[in-house]
């Protein structure tokens, strides 16, 4: 089992009707690794993810959990993974204790002294009713359930939505815990910054398509920064368009908005030219990587 | 464990299930206590009634008896409705319900084959209408125990499996058509409308000469509630087993194949 890869995506399609929830997606992970899955919303992540976990199947291609199939072997595959989807729904009417028990006795084995181990670092309620919980707190829960059986393929949809800032952090650890014990996890995101801090290698997708995947560990990563520059006066885009490493310029009046991949040593000494009085760098948003992409493409 | 899908459904509806069994209950014993109140009032009615009014109440005269009373009064008309109703709920929620909050994706993420989701909820909604139907019987059998009502207790209880399975007909059309759909609300919906054309149409066929051949279409035919209660099992029940197994397989075939929750 340990040499088999974690999950293998092969030309994966999904259809809907006409319509192309996904198109030709094929990407592979490897044992041990955090792995992002990044794009913007309505992009095709939740759909291969459920895919993964044969709540829908296939139109096209085939996907693999340690050498099983998804759609033959779901339920040999669901003792080996964990699943989470950042809008998970519990029963209401349960406490998160019951529910864990319930998981427990339809199968997954359950690490117990873990579980209280996870409760008291996400600080989770688990002997109130899901019903009084807010949607952090019943997202700690889904948390918890995808992890009290230490599977060895987490798969976790969009998992910090709903979290605050410091539950996120307690959730990183979790996943680095994970990784430390050699488990693999699979992690979609819309959030580039958040993929960054914790994955080793993420796959973008657009529309259904995949556009890459990149090594985030290494030199060649991403390493896109954004600037806004603000000028003392009027300013034009025109003389940052041709500076080696600048892919987006926009100029609105005094203000000039420029990204730029890899070395800034250049955009620095043309900046220094036109006397700026403020400059921001600025997180990268989803939308710069995919301009990067496309932009690279066409050069092509 | 095997059932826990099984008892976690039972227990997820025990309050609405509790509150059908009680009403029920109440409703069948109430019939056996007024039997004796309400006979002698009857004989002198009967004469003066329409016969086109027994389309809708069945043969009046029948209620003399207190298998015909119970007949008319109980498994004629209330009975067989309030069960398809309460069939429909069961069988468009059990696994609709779930589907629609999301929480079906806790079961499926879990090593459980759908096939066994889909058996045990499958077994829930008949433990449910056959928990509402023993309490049917449980009210007269209390009547008869506790009052002058002198009934065959065991022609009443094969009645009650008639009218468990006629519920079972309409909730597993409208299982079936939530496991074709995916849509809770597709089932009640045509599940409803099912019980309802089917009922006008098993009224109709008694009503205009050249329709009865309708009545062979309609479920409430083969509950045969009259014949069922003045002479014990009767072959038409086996009609209506034969249309749940049917509905139960095309249910099962629809659920395990297809894509939920989109």
């Amino acid at each position: 089992m340990s040499e088999k890869s974690p999950l293998k995506i092969k030309a994966y399609t999904k259809k809907y009707g006409k319509y192309r929830g996904v198109d030709n997606v094929s990407f592979e992970l490897k044992r041990g690794e955090v792995f992002g899955f990044l794009g913007p919303n309505g992009a095709g992540k939740s759909t291969t993810i459920r895919t993964i976990l044969n709540f829908i199947s296939p139109s096209d291609g085939s996907i693999e959990v340690f050498g099983m199939d998804s759609v033959k072997d779901d339920v040999a595959i669901k003792h080996y993974v964990g699943y989470l989807a950042g809008d998970i729904a519990l029963y209401e009417s349960m406490t998160g204790r019951q529910i864990l028990k319930y998981l427990t006795a339809l199968g997954k084995k359950t690490d117990w002294k873990y579980v209280e181990e996870l409760a008291d670092k996400l600080q989770a309620s688990l002997d109130r009713p899901i019903s009084s919980l807010s949607k952090g707190n019943k997202q700690k829960i889904g948390l918890i359930q995808a992890f009290m059986h230490k599977p060895d393929l987490l798969i976790l949809d969009e998992p910090t939505s709903g979290l605050d800032p410091l539950m996120k952090q307690v959730f990183y650890d979790m996943v680095l815990d994970m990784k430390k014990q050699g488990k693999t996890v699979f992690v979609s995101s819309h959030d580039l910054a958040e993929v960054q801090k914790i994955c080793d290698k993420a796959a973008f997708i657009r529309e259904g398509k995949m556009v890459s995947i990149e090594d985030l560990g290494s030199a060649k990563g991403i390493n896109l920064r954004r600037y806004v520059v603000t000028f003392e006066k009027h300013i034009k885009a025109d003389s940052f368009r041709n500076i080696k490493g600048v892919t987006k310029v926009e100029a609105d009046g005094s203000r000039l908005t420029v990204t730029v991949q890899g070395n800034v040593a250049l955009f620095i000494a043309e900046l220094a030219k036109h006397h700026p009085i403020d400059l921001d760098e600025q997180e990268t948003s989803l939308e710069d990587v995919f301009m990067h992409y496309y932009m690279t493409e066409e050069e092509k | 464990m095997l059932h826990s899908i099984f008892l976690r459904t039972l227990r997820e509806r025990r309050l609405s299930t509790a509150i059908y069994c009680a009403a029920l209950f109440g409703f069948a014993l109430m019939f056996a206590v007024l039997y004796k109140e309400f006979v002698g009032e009857l004989e002198g009615v009967l004469d003066s009634f329409p016969e086109s009014m027994s389309a809708f109440l069945g043969d009046l005269s029948a209620a003399s008896t207190p298998e015909g009373w119970l007949g008319i009064e109980l498994f004629g008309l209330f009975l067989p409705i309030i069960l398809a109703v309460v069939g429909v709920g069961f069988g468009a929620s059990a696994i609709g319900r779930e589907e629609d909050e999301g929480t079906l994706e806790l079961l499926l993420a879990s090593p459980v084959s759908r096939h066994k989701i889909f058996v045990q909820k499958a077994l829930a909604i008949a433990a449910q209408l056959g928990l509402v139907s023993l309490s049917v019987w449980l009210g007269v059998a209390v009547g008869s125990m506790f009052f002058d009502f002198d009934v065959s207790l065991g022609n009443v209880f094969f009645a009650c499996v008639s009218a468990w399975l006629l519920g079972l007909v309409f909730g597993f059309t409208a299982l079936a058509v939530q496991s074709v759909t995916g849509k809770r609300a597709k089932g009640l919906g045509i599940g409803a409308g099912v019980v309802v054309v089917t009922y006008i149409a098993d009224v109709v066929s008694q009503l205009i000469d050249w329709l009865e051949f309708l009545k062979y279409v309609s479920p409430f035919y083969y509950f045969n509630e009259l014949e069922i209660l003045q002479n014990g099992y009767n072959a038409s029940m086996l009609v209506l087993l034969a249309v749940v197994v049917v509905l139960y397989v095309i249910a099962h075939g629809a659920f395990v194949k297809r894509d939920t929750g989109v």
